[in-house]
């Protein structure tokens, strides 16, 4: 077990869908904080210490990505080929967390090596649910330190 | 040696003229002198037998015997031998009857008491003579007749207008007549009507003597009408001691239906060589033409004097400046003449950028002897721009689809967006308001309230987006400038703001769109060079138009922050936002580039990140 609380980069240019994740994570049970990070470069900022996560005590390594894909400007698909192609980040475990339900992005995302592919459900309910399997399935069970 | 039969019943008679003949004989003893030989018969009867086992060269015969009177006797004999000279023995009583039968065909005739040896001797070689002169003539005119009978050409003479004389084919050349119905006819009787005058007129010169044609061709009509064509040689000759002509016809008829039917056939492949689309060509073995028609001539503009000199070297050489590349078509015209079975087809391209199908085949008779080619040239021009025309539509229409698949997919991933935020945070505010935490149920109606917002936003302009097509009003022919004006009045207000230098582009064309639609692309092309004008201590705005080519390109250029290269094609993309937090639903561009392409036109955008922003776009040329 981790002696810090879990690190999850959520990357979600929507803000009400960025609220709407946060609020699902508050009620489990793993101790964690949320970075939230709404474009793609900023994001890419947070990973590699760069622009105003330039001091690493500010972005710390995460321990779980979740990731949109319809981002603005750069799109999630972008941002997911630039982790796995990058040697230091490739490790992270991404998971998809969007609206799409369409092929092209399924298989896109599974090329470039995603680890988990989620559609983002509706109702709280089941929003609240699904980020409790994710946290337990990836931040308890999974060991990747 | 000369043979004599004697037929005398009065043996006195008989005995006198053997004493003459005896004593001719001795007489006259040398070498060439001629002795009789006498054969005595003293009845028809007898000498009629003896004839049948013997020819003699003369008969002497006395009319009245034993066993025949009169002609009778004559007729027997010459009867039975047509070709001996018959010589009558009669008394003085009977010259009458000795003179009838001269008439009918007797050499002569001997009064007996007159006779004497040197009259008798004459009359004999004289019968003899005359008899094989009357002969020779006989056969040699049964000879000409022959001839004129079996003649393959109608011989005529005509003479006072008159038919005088026919032979046998001229009875078959008109058909159903006899010689009696031909001969004293007028001819012009047997001359189609059409063709009388020329007849009459060469018969009357030729008459005259004055020049006449020889030869020429008329029409002869039969007894059933049916009409023939003759030709006529005619001559002038000597008839019965008075001026006529002597025509010789022959039938050309099935000559004559032979060349029409050529000439027909000429005529039909003519009129189908003249109304083909088509240019041809027909060249000979020996590079000779024998054909062409006038598309040919029109289709590769060939000068008259070479399609003239009907060399096909000259005519090649005429279209070479012509060609896009005449040295492989040249190239590939020699290698066809070369091999002469080959059946070949090609597609020449033109300098001028028509296209032509080219067809070349040989002309083989049936015994495989080559006459040379026929060359076919199709203008494809026509053909070849639709083909282009309708792949650039099917090009299109594909787009269109992807663009529609798309267009699809974006609406239904961003509209179920907001649904999933408004789904959560109702969930949220059930149990917020069961805790009664008034805070939290505040932010969970702000969340679930924008997301509605956001949801009305992207249905209308979805909405929008989908009628520029379906509603449009008629296109108008407006100036440029007016629709520039009416942009500016809407928007002047923002852009005096912010300080913005406007610049507009004098002499601005006119366009023929619809106005209000042109309007809202220009005032929304403005309002994003507000938007993104960044901290630009000098804003400024130009609207204007430039040439590119043929095409009249309008452009609106700020001096903003530019967008990056790599988001030129995503900006026109439905509800793409640069920035999220930014108002509406980003179906702005989106928006415009249906309004530009519904009038035929195409938009983009030329920029640089920091360097301003340029949006081209162009519109259909107005009629």
């Amino acid at each position: 077990m981790r002696d810090r609380p879990a690190v999850i980069l959520l990357i979600e240019d929507d803000e009400t869908h960025a609220m709407l994740i946060t609020r699902a994570f508050e009620d489990i049970k793993i101790s964690h904080e949320i970075h939230w990070m709404c474009s793609a470069d900023e994001a890419l900022d947070y990973l590699l210490h760069k622009g105003k996560f330039a001091n690493p005590k500010d972005c710390p390594r995460p321990d779980l990505i979740l990731l949109d894909l319809r981002l603005s400007v750069v799109d999630g698909h972008e941002v997911l080929r630039a982790i796995k192609g990058s040697q230091e980040l490739k490790a992270l475990p991404v998971v998809i967390l969007t609206t799409s339900r369409n092929d092209a992005d399924i298989v896109k995302a599974y090329s470039n090596y995603a680890n988990s592919y989620l559609v983002k459900p509706m109702g709280s309910e089941m929003f609240r649910e699904m980020m409790n399997d994710l946290g337990n399935y990836w931040l308890k069970w999974n060991i990747n330190d | 040696m000369i043979k004599i039969l004697l037929i005398e019943d009065n043996e006195v008679d008989a005995w006198m003229i053997r004493k003459y003949l005896l004593d001719l004989s001795r007489k006259e003893d040398d070498v060439s002198s001629t002795s009789f030989d006498l054969i005595w018969k003293n009845s028809l009867s007898t000498g009629l037998d003896f004839l049948t086992q013997e020819d003699v060269d003369a008969v002497l015969l006395d009319l009245n015997l034993s066993d025949s009177l009169g002609l009778n006797t004559f007729f027997q004999i010459h009867q039975k031998k047509t070709k001996i000279p018959i010589l009558i023995l009669t008394g003085l009583s009977d010259k009458e009857l000795a003179t009838r039968a001269v008439r009918e065909g007797a050499q002569d005739y001997l009064i007996k008491g007159e006779l004497d040896g040197r009259l008798l001797d004459r009359s004999i070689r004289y019968s003899i003579e005359r008899n094989r002169a009357q002969e020779a003539l006989l056969e040699s005119e049964k000879k000409y007749r022959l001839l004129i009978n079996n003649a393959n050409e109608s011989i005529i003479v005509a003479q006072d207008g008159l038919l005088k004389f026919v032979n046998p084919m001229t009875l078959k050349l008109l058909e159903g007549y006899s010689e009696q119905e031909l001969v004293d006819r007028p001819f012009t009787k047997f001359i189609h009507p059409d063709d009388k005058s020329l007849v009459v007129e060469n018969y009357r010169r030729r008459i005259a003597n004055e020049a006449a044609l020889p030869r020429y061709a008329f029409r002869v009509v039969t007894r059933a009408g049916i009409v023939k064509w003759v030709e006529i040689h005619a001559d002038l000759i000597e008839w019965q001691g008075k001026p006529a002509s002597l025509n010789f016809l022959t039938d050309i008829t099935e000559s004559k239906r032979a060349e029409e039917s050529l000439a027909f056939t000429y005529i039909v492949l003519r009129t189908q060589q003249e109304l083909s689309i088509d240019g041809i060509l027909v060249v000979d073995e020996n590079g000779k033409i024998l054909s062409y028609n006038q598309r040919f001539v029109d289709m590769w503009c060939i000068p008259p004097d070479v399609i003239e000199s009907k060399s096909d070297e000259s005519v090649l050489q005429s279209v070479m400046d012509k060609l896009a590349s005449p040295e492989q078509f040249l190239q590939k015209v020699k290698q066809i003449y070369q091999s002469q079975d080959e059946i070949s087809s090609d597609e020449v391209t033109m300098k001028d950028g028509r296209s032509f199908d080219r067809y070349s085949a040989p002309m083989v008779g049936a015994s495989g002897k080559y006459y040379g080619r026929v060359w076919y040239f199709r203008d494809i021009t026509e053909r070849k721009h639709a083909e282009e025309v309708r792949e650039r539509l099917v090009t299109e229409l594909e787009s269109k689809n992807t663009e529609m698949e798309r267009f699809i997919y974006t609406v239904s991933h961003d509209l179920r967006s907001p649904l999933v935020t408004i789904n959560g945070f109702v969930g949220f505010l059930e149990s917020d308001l069961a805790k009664g935490d008034s805070e939290r149920v505040k932010v969970d109606l702000k969340m679930i309230s924008s997301a509605i917002t956001r949801m009305e936003t992207l249905l209308k302009d979805t909405l929008e987006l989908s009628r520029i097509g379906r509603v449009a009003n008629p296109p108008e022919a407006v100036p440029f400038i007016e629709i520039v004006q009416e942009a500016l009045d809407q928007i002047s207000e923002k852009l005096m703001q912010r300080g913005f230098q406007v610049t507009i582009q004098p002499d601005l064309p006119s366009v023929g769109v619809d106005r209000m639609r042109i309007v809202e692309v220009l005032t929304n092309l403005m309002e994003n060079s507000i938007k993104y004008i960044g901290d630009q201590p000098q804003p400024c705005l130009e609207l204007g138009c430039r040439l590119d080519g043929e095409e009249t390109v309008f452009f609106v250029k700020d001096n903003g922050i530019g967008i990056d290269p790599g988001q030129h094609d995503k900006v026109f993309g439905l509800f793409y936002k640069v920035d999220k937090k930014s108002d509406g639903s980003g179906a702005g561009l989106a928006i415009i580039k249906r309004i530009i392409e519904v009038h035929g036109g195409r938009i983009w955008i030329e920029s640089e990140l920091g360097k301003g922003c340029t949006v081209c776009f162009t519109l259909a040329q107005p009629n």
